[in-house]
């Protein structure tokens, strides 16, 4: 016996002779309440630290920036102006990224403007080396544990998912964007019948105002946006929760604006004098995903 | 020959036969030694390293001694009743001592068991 305190108030122990078994048997560890309590207890932690890492995007391991079956905290708002907004063409200059830096509510963005270029949604990582694409971000995220696409997700017409669990949108229908929030829009209907593109995000400027989402947690954000009657790409230079880059486009002067895959998401772009410039990770398990898709701006044929 | 228990610390001993040993009960970190003759000894020895003792000091007797709980052990020789349902179980010799005490349903449930399959 190498315990001889261990012993519980329902039990007995013959003490004297050791090779006699005693009328009770020793209890074994997972007899005693104490056993299952602290199982009890590991599970409960396990839970808790499971909800706490699905809020925080602990567990988003990189393939969606936020985490899936969360929604928006703008479920009463729906977007009032949508517009149509068309690709920045600028004569006589060849297809190009513009770039500007600056700082808002201590928050450095740049702006990446594509000219004389067309927005489409591509599955699977476009070529680099193709000089006519000038621009390419993730899109859409993708599911942790399925690989599929979280939303509707119209490609060239076809729907490739379904569901709202973001309610922001992005709708290109001949080149055009339009962002905005709301749960079901015709331009849904419209991508799939006019062989347009179509995905949701979370929105983070509806009308000129911040919109709120709930997952928590910093991470470089990147937003498609609508500024100044153009669709430009916002990036965040640090690492920044939702709320401070969303105010931060919205002190911008974004009147729309959707979130695109951050964090370690891939993306890059051609700018001026054939500067390449590329970001995030491309060596992750789940960028195999077959659903792995990008916005792409490319220069018309 | 006796088993005895012996506890000794700097200043006294005490020695008990196993034979006289009626039961030990625990008061946290003192235990109360009762005998035959209705001594009380309190030792500042718990009831833990008391059982320890006995396990290594009886030769003979100590299958007769059974820890009963956290906090009693007992001369199942002196045991003339038990009453698992009462949580009492009185230790006597029938003739000079009588101690009623208070267990638990479940080990006196479980002594009394003892009792049946092995006298």
């Amino acid at each position: 016996m190498s315990n001889y305190n261990d012993i519980e108030d329902n039990e007995i122990r013959i003490i004297g002779n050791a090779s006699q078994p005693s009328p009770t048997p020793h209890k074994r560890f997972w007899q005693r309440w104490w056993f299952w309590a602290a199982i009890a207890a590991v599970i409960l932690l396990f839970v808790l630290l499971i909800g706490l890492a699905y809020k925080s995007d602990i567990l988003h391991f990189g393939n969606t920036t936020e985490p899936t079956a969360e929604e928006s905290d703008f479920d009463q708002y729906t977007s009032t102006n949508v517009n149509a907004v068309s690709p920045t063409i600028v004569a006589r200059e060849p297809a190009t990224v513009l770039i500007s830096d600056t700082v808002v509510n201590d928050v450095p963005l740049q702006i990446l403007t594509p000219v004389n270029a067309v927005p489409e949604l591509c599955l699977g990582i476009p070529d680099t080396t193709d000089e006519r694409i000038i621009l390419a971000l993730q899109a859409a995220d993708i599911r942790a544990d399925n690989n599929e696409i979280v939303g509707a997700f119209v490609l060239k017409g076809e729907l490739l998912a379904r569901g709202v669990a973001k309610k922001g949108f992005c709708a290109i229908l001949d080149g055009t964007v339009r962002l905005g929030l709301a749960e079901s829009t015709p331009y849904f209907e419209e991508a799939t019948n006019e062989d347009g593109y179509f995905f949701r995000q979370y929105p983070l400027v509806c009308d000129g105002r911040m919109v709120e989402n709930k997952p928590k947690g910093k991470a470089l954000r990147h937003a498609l946006c609508e500024l100044d009657g153009q669709v430009v790409v916002v990036s965040s230079g640090d690492e920044e929760s939702f709320h401070d880059f969303a105010q931060a486009l919205a002190d911008l002067g974004v009147q729309n604006a959707i979130n695109l895959v951050g964090k370690d998401a891939y993306g890059f772009f051609h700018g001026n004098d054939n500067d390449f410039q590329s970001w995030g990770d491309l060596y992750q398990e789940w960028k195999s995903s077959p659903y792995l898709n990008f916005l792409v701006w490319r220069t018309p044929r | 020959m006796s088993d005895f228990l012996t506890i000794s610390n700097a200043n006294e001993l005490i020695r008990i036969p196993a034979v006289s040993l009626v039961y030990i009960a625990s008061d946290g970190n003192y235990s109360d030694i009762y005998t035959r003759n209705k001594e009380k000894y309190t030792v500042t020895v718990q009831l833990g390293a008391i059982e320890e003792l006995i396990h290594t000091q009886f030769h003979i007797n100590g299958d007769r001694i059974v820890r009963i709980g956290k906090s009693l052990i007992i001369n199942m020789d002196f045991v003339t009743y038990i009453n698992p349902s009462r949580k009492q179980i009185i230790l006597s010799d029938s003739h000079t001592f009588k101690f009623t005490l208070e267990a638990s349903k479940e080990a006196l449930r479980e002594l009394k068991k003892h009792f049946e399959e092995n006298e």
